[in-house]
């Protein structure tokens, strides 16, 4: 592969990537609208507190809790309507134009995940840091932090899944039982085990493989008897990894399997 | 040089063997027509071509290119019109048209000159969803000819179209092959249509190719009418010599041009007494046959022998 031959690739990313933010920008406007309401409210309700304290309390973490929802409902959304624009939408159309079909699915990618996450982390971290600096730092950016994590990781796990599968009700079915029904089913052995005497430390593996796809549930495991097996940096740098692994897989289907109609 | 090459190719979708043994090649500047029954893998082996279906065997060169590889260097070249054109739903025809021409790296001046030409200049600020089956397709069209293709792959381009639009879709392959020199591959049902436009022919049944070649070439080899203009001087004198042949079926006279039907496999025997008449005759040009019949013989043949 040459160099003139990327960066024209490159281009056509880039003005694919504007097409497709272009459909979704409703969706995207009406969930950062929401995202930054309810962060903005729950900022100036609680800085008294925040400030008093310099930590936030189960009140902030019940709002952040919420948004990750908002956050994770998105993603999936997204997701779906990805595996929609292949199995029935604009993939025929623009592949059939001077796209590749690796900068087609990046372009999604970029959409699905980097995107909502992107304006997920913005809309939390701009009010605070507008109302009082000080405000970042009694909150901390951990817990939003590894969501953003955790959700960067659902989002490329099911841009795989949408490639493979092209269907909308799979991605979505699929992302909604990966992020709102497995991680507490998964969830109940642990706290059945982890205060046995001696199973609890053998069961360090298992949690870490569990933390590393579930980040945002560190603090369930941050007050345990074991405690947590990773700092919080190195959970989001694994949890990162295991991303770039879905998206890399992702864009070698996309290179040598993904057909469209 | 051939424009499209493909040789032995063949693909399966789950349990139904699509395409088994398909090898053609199309020359530049023809515009051919791929002629075959429901279901013999018309729409497959094309999507093949434009690089959105995978071959599980066989060779594919579109430019010397393999489309499945190099697919956007291929059709920065060629122009698709689908069987089904599908859209995503609540998108405006402009915003389909400005981002298409982008990705060819042409401006929206340009996007609004293809669609001026089919005609749904009225309907940018439509969605698709708003459009008639005529209007998708012209749509469809319209992102066909985006760019200045070399290459045109139409997937029976004419359905859904009113007779007016159908005309004119007709003449404009012509005047595209013509005046640009336009490769153009065609698929479709109607025959008298592709007749009209095509100088060249691939003919397919149950995903195999049965034979493929310029018309002239074709009907020649399986005995089918041709038809030759004749441009000359003295149109009447001609015409009495010409129809005293006994493999002339009939002349016809318009103006300084004759319409001569000759059988296929004399039409070199034609030609010889043509170029012996001398400057009598200005221009000799092969305009068609019966395709029809050209088509039923290649069929029946292929299934005999
Ligand atoms: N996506 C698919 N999944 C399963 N079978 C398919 C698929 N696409 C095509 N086929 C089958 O492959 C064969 C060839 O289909 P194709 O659409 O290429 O034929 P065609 O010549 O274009 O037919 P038509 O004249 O009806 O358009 C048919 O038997 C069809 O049912
Ligand atoms: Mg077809």
């Amino acid at each position: 592969m040459d160099a003139s031959r990327i960066k024209r690739q490159l281009k056509r990313l880039y003005v694919y990537q504007r097409y497709v933010h272009g459909s979704l920008v409703g969706g995207l406007i009406i969930a950062l609208f929401v995202l930054v309401l309810v962060h903005t409210a729950a900022a100036v309700f609680m800085a008294p507190q925040l400030l008093l304290s310099a930590q936030a309390g189960p009140g902030f973490y019940i709002v952040t809790g919420t948004t990750g929802l908002i956050l994770v409902f998105l993603v999936v959304f997204l997701a779906g309507a990805f595996a929609g624009d292949i199995s029935g939408g604009g993939a025929q159309l623009f592949l059939s134009q001077p796209l590749s079909r690796e900068a087609y699915v990046a372009a999604w990618m970029i959409a699905v995940l980097a995107t909502p996450t992107l304006l997920y982390l913005l809309s939390f971290t701009l009010p605070l840091l507008i109302l009082d600096p000080a405000l970042l730092g009694a909150v901390g950016v951990t817990g939003t932090g590894l969501l953003a994590v955790e959700v960067v990781e659902v989002g490329a796990l099911l841009s795989l899944i949408a490639v493979a599968s092209k269907s909308r009700a799979a991605v979505v079915v699929l992302g909604l039982f990966l992020e709102l029904l497995l991680p507490w089913v998964l969830l109940v052995p642990f706290i059945v085990l982890v205060s046995v005497p001696g199973v609890g430390q053998r069961l360090t593996w298992a949690v870490t493989a569990y933390l590393v796809l579930f980040p945002s549930k560190y603090t369930l495991f941050a007050t345990a008897p074991t405690g947590p097996p990773l700092t919080p940096t190195q959970l989001a740098a694994a949890g990162l990894a295991v991303a770039a692994l879905y998206a890399a897989l992702t864009l070698l289907y996309a290179r040598y399997r993904l057909e469209v109609k | 040089m051939d424009v499209i090459e493909v040789r032995g190719l063949a693909k399966r979708f789950g349990r139904v063997q699509a395409l088994r043994d398909v090898t053609f090649a199309v020359p530049r500047g023809r515009v051919a027509g791929l002629l075959g029954p429901n279901g013999s893998g018309k729409t497959t082996t094309l999507k093949i071509l434009v690089g959105l279906l995978r071959r599980d065997w066989g060779e594919v060169r579109v430019f010397g290119m393999d489309p499945w590889l190099l697919g956007p260097e291929v059709r920065e070249k060629m122009g698709v019109l689908h069987e089904k054109p599908l859209y995503p739903r609540g998108a405006r025809v402009s915003t389909l048209l400005r981002y298409a021409a982008r990705l060819r790296g042409y401006s929206y001046s340009d996007a609004l000159r293809v669609a001026r030409l089919v005609g749904i200049e009225g309907l940018l600020g439509y969605t698709v969803s708003a459009l008639s089956r005529g209007y998708l397709q012209r749509l469809g069209i319209a992102l066909a000819l985006l760019g200045d293709p070399e290459l045109l792959v139409l997937d029976e381009p004419t359905a859904n179209l009113d007779p007016l639009a159908r005309a004119e879709l007709l003449r404009l392959i012509k005047v595209l092959h013509r005046d640009l020199g336009v490769t153009v591959l065609v698929s479709s049902h109607i025959i008298p249509e592709l007749a009209d436009v095509c100088d060249y022919a691939v003919f397919i049944s149950g995903g195999v190719t049965l034979d493929w070649g310029s018309l002239e070439e074709l009907n020649r080899k399986y005995g089918v009418v041709s038809v030759y203009e004749v441009s000359t001087p003295r149109p009447r004198e001609l015409a009495r010599e010409l129809i005293s042949l006994d493999y002339v079926y009939g002349v016809d006279v318009h103006g300084g041009l004759l319409r001569v039907r000759v059988a296929g496999e004399a039409s070199p025997e034609l030609l010889n007494v043509l170029a012996e008449m001398g400057v009598d005759i200005e221009s000799v040009r092969h305009v068609g046959g019966e395709l029809g019949q050209l088509y039923s013989k290649v069929v029946t043949q292929e299934a005999a022998g």
